[in-house]
């Protein structure tokens, strides 16, 4: 039979002055929870580990395997062979929480971290009835908003994998988030409780995450809490949390992406920070080596249809932040100066470049809008 | 020769347009034709999300139209915009509703998402498109003697349903890195930690600790530079790191700059002499 | 001493929904103590549904639901009991869709509801395919809300009552290691079933050890109908695993080693169809009959190959997931090995309508409960919604009970006993091993206490488990940490099983009949005329069992033969 060595953490602060790894030999069959069980009932009784349903939904039995987070019963051992190519297997227990013993953590903290964002609905009485035998209607579609959240079963695989969490102690978790975002989407929720829920979640670190997307690759549930800070962030931009890095970061990628289709990292540090010096020491630098600097991206020709795209999606849909057109008309000033027109003029001069220096005329018929196709 | 349509974003214009006529060279050299995707705009960054997610999609929708349009495959050379690139397409792919609400808003431009064509970020391409092989020919000036810290960035390996690699154990980078003669180092400890760079105009405090994490840990493994196939962990390591309290003044690459530089160009052209953070290893 | 007005041992659907309703309705100190944490009880594993009867069920009452639990208990759950159970049924559902259970609605927006087996309406509220996991991490939040105080990874030992009061419990600390005595004047158990006495055939969690049924029955409370083991037709092959039935909703073919579908012999019409004890039985008679598939010839197939991988991919990804997983079959290409798998514990302690047991201040709710609102046979969402009603009850109960009764003083004694009992498992001989006598336990059960029973086999059981339940005094502990400590778990976990082994094998002898789940190939048919009765099982002072009966309350249906 095929085997492959486990090196697993052994701690017991009882009895051990530092942690060890203790070699053994598993068969590579069924899950990694199987190898763990088949050591304790045939190697070494002494390793202790959680467990419990053996079947991925009670969330007992997330490790580390080579510093990755696993689900224990939900990895085959054949697997971790192929992808560790034959390598020793080190299993590690989970990151950022107190090891109590071997591979068996403290969730205490995590779970004292998740309370504090309010995760359980606080009914709003105008929508559910408060006498009992009275039903409060939810359509299908509303319920299609939290659908990925409600599965996370506070497996803390995203916790232990959490940039986020390694560098700020104040960080409540991916899960946390997604478990709150989870209430602030459903209609039943009272409006007083959505409030506090962002608030406590700028307190609680929201605009730390990095965006890493870890917790998302290793949440065994499907549950994607970068995504739902993403959504937490905008409820806050759009409740009026506009003081933050974060708000003015957004508000710059809003509207210079309308107005440009693109960033302007040069004007980044002083619309995000006040810092005005950022900007000019950059563009010294560069030239310096030699390197020419625009100080705004060149409008291309399918600007003006980017722009209506763009403004017909905003005005459908739910947003954080207003296009701020007083900004917008300040960057088409900046533009037309630079480029000494205004910026429907240097867009068709775009469109005329093209054909000439590419003479894609034919090729792209129909594809260019603008007045003079 | 191989034709592909090449995605910028934002890191191949204004100041950065430079380091478009490098790539176009390089790839030259490995018979790839660049063509660039001129009308495409921004992917949104990933910020653009908070916003609204839609918007996201709407945007790339029409990226990868454009691209669609000219009958081309997509190229994209940084993590983030192949990784929003690449959740659009998965959302727009799985999403019939999204899908025609989208196409109907494209249509005045005469564009339509269909779904066609692929996306590829820079490491897959080498690997699925180009093959090490061909790298390794093009190579006239082997590395030899440096010792490059493999550096992948998330990215491109975060979240699962878009990784171009093996999130737990990737290979692409250094199998790139060894076609071009270097010595690989990619096992320091924070290989794997993120290059803050997202969270510069979030949480600033967040990105430094990063880069003292990264940088702290490859020069503890004796790195003469790190090299990263994304230009946004580049620019965490080459300007954001100026920033930090006691810089340790690791020198960076943008992989398809080692890759000129191997190739044969001088450090100007290859972009390695543009630095904030001098690369001194010859 | 850590001192409560009510301790409720369990953090599961029934133990949480107590804690709420006890939090909410009272200032007394209530705490709930489970040994693992609260989420990930077993609860969380049901996918299938609840039962009630909703405003808007067209044409359903709760007298018919009433009606299919007693017909489907084969006339042996307590009317009484049935009777507030499916009245309360709409009120418990709407209580917790409105703290946040996402059931799944209708387009106008109602709780929708399902057809499920036995069932004469469709009454059974879903959400998605993990009722019982929402229902859970509801709950849970709930108690977060109410500052519910929670003794996580403690495990009850011992109840400690004076002969007519509860008086306290002692429990382990896994986490620190050493045994508590907790004063308390109510204890409510909520602590699960048994179905691991089946030990690797069953699709119960690995912790669904009875432990509650077994500290009651040695702190001499009787327990109800203990031969009563609902066993599920599809349990994967190595590991008892559940596969869904909407495998075989969706079009999967049972086959046996000549590849015949052989449900056409026990149910022509309704072939894979027909309700699960029936399949359960023609499975194991397939196997028993020398017709299994696999070496052993311990298994059939559920063929899926023929739905194709789109449909398999849509339907039924859980399922293809886990026999990959499991089983390590992929179902597109290879049929899946299956056989029946221990299900549901459908007997435990001995209580009333209301949850109360003989001794004053001691409660069970849920499945380690006998209420009996199950009888011979549970039905398909049922128990959900028994752990839910009695679970609230139970604690309504004990909070008017806890409110009005004297001071308690538990003696040290049990403390010290239990300690005693603990050190001594670390030291003795360890001639036995854990693992083998524990895989040994499972396989005598499934062998002489299976689907089918007959005299002959069950007397040899039961001498094998006198002797296991000898042997077992050689298990020892070999982990003499006090932190967290799995293996002093295991071991205890293991000894309940020993312990509940028997008392299921003793009534299930004497209960010469085939009535629901208990089929007994010498005695086919229903005998109402000599076993219309709970059977009772006590331990005596002398460490042997005694078996009595209990008259079965019977109020609107008279017994009639249960046919579909
Ligand atoms: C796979 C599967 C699917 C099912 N599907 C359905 C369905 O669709 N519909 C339905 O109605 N029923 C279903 N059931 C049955 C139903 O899920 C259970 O009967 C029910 O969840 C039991 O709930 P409970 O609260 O009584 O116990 P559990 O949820 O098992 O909780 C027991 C609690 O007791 C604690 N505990 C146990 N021992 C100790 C101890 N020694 N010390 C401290 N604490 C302890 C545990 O930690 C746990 O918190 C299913 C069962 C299984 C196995
Ligand atoms: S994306 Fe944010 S929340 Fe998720 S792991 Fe990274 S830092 Fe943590
Ligand atoms: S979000 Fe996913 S990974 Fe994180 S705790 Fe929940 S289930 Fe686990
Ligand atoms: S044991 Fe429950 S999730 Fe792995």
């Amino acid at each position: 039979m095929e085997t492959v060595t486990l090196k697993v953490f052994r701690f017991d602060p009882e009895k051990d002055k530092i942690p060890y790894y203790r070699d053994y030999e598993v068969p590579v069959e069924g899950t990694l929870l199987n190898a763990l069980l088949y050591i304790k009932e045939n190697l070494d009784p002494t390793i202790s580990f959680r467990a419990f349903c053996r079947s991925e939904v009670c969330g007992s039995c997330s490790v580390r395997v080579n510093g990755k987070t696993k689900l224990a019963c939900k990895t085959p051992m054949k697997e971790l062979v192929k992808t560790w190519k034959g390598k020793p297997l080190r299993i590690d227990p989970l990151n950022h929480m107190k090891v109590i013993r071997d591979l068996v953590v403290d969730i205490d903290k995590p779970i004292e971290k998740m309370k504090t964002l309010i995760p359980w609905l606080v009914p709003d009485p105008r929508v559910v009835p408060s006498d009992p035998r009275h039903e409060s209607i939810i359509y299908p579609e509303e319920m299609e908003l939290y659908k990925d959240q409600i599965h996370c079963m506070l497996c803390f695989s995203c916790y232990s994998a959490c940039e986020a969490v390694e560098d700020n102690e104040r960080y409540r978790g991916p899960f946390a988030f997604s478990k709150a975002y989870r209430f602030q989407v459903d209609r039943r929720d009272i409006e007083t409780a959505k409030e506090k829920r962002i608030r406590y979640s700028i307190s609680g670190g929201l605009w730390s995450c990095v965006q890493c997307q870890k917790c998302i690759h290793v949440c065994p549930k499907g549950v994607k809490p970068a995504e739902d800070i993403q959504n937490l962030r905008g409820q806050a931009v759009k409740k009026g949390f506009t003081d933050k890095p974060g708000a003015k970061k957004l508000k710059h990628y809003v509207d210079w992406i309308y107005a440009t289709g693109q960033i302007n990292r040069l004007y980044l540090p002083e619309e995000v920070y006040g810092n005005k010096e950022a900007r000019k020491k950059l563009t010294e630098e560069y030239e310096r080596m030699g390197i020419e600097v625009w100080e705004v991206p060149k409008p291309t020709k399918g600007l003006m249809k980017f722009r209506d795209i763009y403004l017909e999606i905003l005005s459908r849909e739910d947003k954080a932040l207003e296009l701020d057109f007083s900004h917008v008309r300040k960057i088409d000033k900046m533009v037309s100066d630079i480029f000494k027109a205004d910026i429907c003029t240097i867009v068709d001069r775009a469109h005329q470049n093209n054909r000439k220096s590419k003479g894609l005329i034919g090729k792209l018929k129909g594809l260019l809008g603008g007045s003079d196709d | 020769m191989i034709k592909v349509g090449f995605y910028q974003g934002c890191c191949f214009q204004g100041q950065d347009a430079h380091m478009f006529e490098t790539m176009k060279e390089v790839f030259r050299m490995i018979d790839v034709e660049l063509e660039l995707l001129e009308e495409t705009t921004c992917c949104g960054g990933n910020t653009i999300d908070e916003e609204n997610r839609k918007l996201s999609y709407a945007i790339n929708a029409r990226n990868i139209a454009l691209a669609e349009a000219k009958g081309l495959d997509m190229l994209i050379s940084c993590n983030t915009c192949y990784m929003v690139i690449a959740k659009a397409k998965n959302a727009l792919d799985n999403n019939k509703k999204l899908r025609d609400e989208i196409n109907e808003l494209l249509k005045e431009e005469g564009l339509e998402y269909r779904g066609t064509n692929k996306i590829y970020h820079l490491l897959d391409f080498f690997r699925d498109v180009v093959g090490y092989d061909r790298i390794r020919k093009a190579v006239k000036r082997p590395l030899k003697g440096w010792k490059v810290g493999a550096y992948y960035g998330c990215h491109v390996l975060y979240p699962k349903h878009t990784a171009i690699d093996d999130g737990d154990n990737p290979s692409s980078l250094q199998e790139v890195l060894k076609a071009l003669g270097a010595e690989v180092i990619d096992d320091y400890e924070a290989k794997d930690t993120c290059c803050g760079y997202h969270a510069f105009f979030t949480d600033k405090t967040m990105t430094m600790k990063k880069l003292n994490r990264i940088l702290g840990s490859v020069k503890k493994a004796g790195v003469d530079i790190v090299a990263t196939p994304c230009p946004l962990c580049f620019k965490s390591f080459d300007i954001y790191q100026l920033q930090m309290e006691n810089p340790p003044m690791v020198p960076s690459a943008f992989l398809p700059e080692l890759m000129a530089y191997a190739f044969g160009l001088d450090k100007r052209k290859s972009g390695l002499g543009h630095h904030l953070i001098e690369v001194k290893k010859e | 001493m850590l001192e409560y007005d009510i301790v409720i041992v369990g953090g599961g659907g029934a133990g949480l929904y107590a804690a709420l309703w006890a939090a909410e309705n009272t200032i007394l100190k209530v705490a709930v103590m489970t040994k693992v944490y609260p989420t990930r009880s077993h609860t969380g594993a049901a996918e299938g549904g609840i039962n009630a009867v909703l405003t808007h069920s067209v044409g359903d009452s709760p007298e018919a639901h009433a009606y299919d639990t007693v017909k489907g208990s084969d006339f042996l759950a307590d009317q009484d009991a049935v009777d507030i159970m499916c009245k309360m049924g709409a009120a418990v559902i709407y209580d917790i869709a409105h703290r946040g259970v996402p059931f799944s609605r209708r387009p106008d927006g109602r709780i929708a509801q399902r057809p499920f087996g036995g069932a004469s309406f469709p009454r059974t509220c879903y959400a998605a395919d993990k009722t019982g996991f929402y229902i859970l991490q509801t709950l849970y939040e709930q108690c977060l809300k109410n500052n519910v105080t929670f003794l996580n990874e403690w495990f009850l030992l011992s109840i400690i009552h004076n002969g007519e009061r509860v008086e306290g419990l002692t429990a382990w600390d896994i986490r620190n290691g050493g045994v508590h005595l907790i004063k308390t004047k109510a204890v409510i158990l909520a602590t699960g079933g048994h179905g691991r006495v089946y030990w690797n055939r069953t699709s119960n969690a690995l912790g669904n050890t009875g432990d509650g049924t077994a500290a009651a029955l040695r702190a001499g409370l009787p327990l109800k109908d203990m031969e009563f083991i609902q066993f599920h037709p599809t349990g994967l092959a190595k590991t008892g695993i559940l596969v869904t039935e909407g495998a075989r909703g969706e079009g999967g073919f049972l086959r046996n080693k000549d590849g015949e579908r052989f449900m056409k012999r026990y149910a022509p019409e309704k072939m894979e169809l027909a309700p699960r004890d029936i399949v359960a039985r023609a499975i194991q008679t397939e196997i028993d009959e020398g017709r299994g598939c696999g070496p052993e010839g311990d298994y059939v197939y559920l063929d899926l190959t023929h739905l194709g991988e789109e449909k398999i991919n849509e339907r039924l990804p859980q399922t293809r997931e886990h026999a990959i997983l499991y089983e390590g079959v992929d179902p597109v290409k290879e049929p899946i090995p299956v056989a029946p798998t221990a299900h549901y514990s459908m007997g435990g302690i001995d209580t009333d309508k209301m949850g109360r047991t003989k001794i004053k201040g001691l409660y069970a709710a849920g499945e380690c409960a006998c209420i009996s609102v199950h009888g011979a046979n549970r039905l398909g969402g049922n128990s959900l919604l028994d752990i839910l009603v009695f679970g609230r009850l139970t604690a309504l109960e004990a909070v008017k009970y806890a409110d009005e009764a004297p001071e308690t003083t538990p003696s040290l004694a049990k403390q010290k006993d239990d300690e005693r009992r603990i050190l001594e498992l670390m030291e003795n001989d360890g001639k036995e091993s854990l693992a083998e006598l524990r895989r040994e336990l499972g396989n005598v059960m499934i062998k002489h206490f299976g689907v089918f029973r007959e005299e002959s086999t069950m007397k040899q059981g039961i001498e094998k488990l006198y002797e296991i339940r000898e042997r077992a005094k050689h298990v020892k502990v070999h982990d003499t940490s006090k932190r967290f400590n799995t293996d002093l778990i295991s071991v205890l976990e293991f000894l309940n099983l020993v312990d509940l082994s028997l008392p299921i094998a003793i009534a299930a002898i004497e209960r010469k009949e085939s009535r629901g789940a208990h089929a007994r190939k010498d005695y086919p048919n229903r005998d109402d005329k000599n076993f219309l009765k709970h059977s009772i099982v006590t331990l005596k002072e002398d460490g042997d069992y005694q078996l009595s009966w209990k008259p079965v309350t019977i109020t609107k249906f008279p017994p009639e033969e249960r046919k579909y």
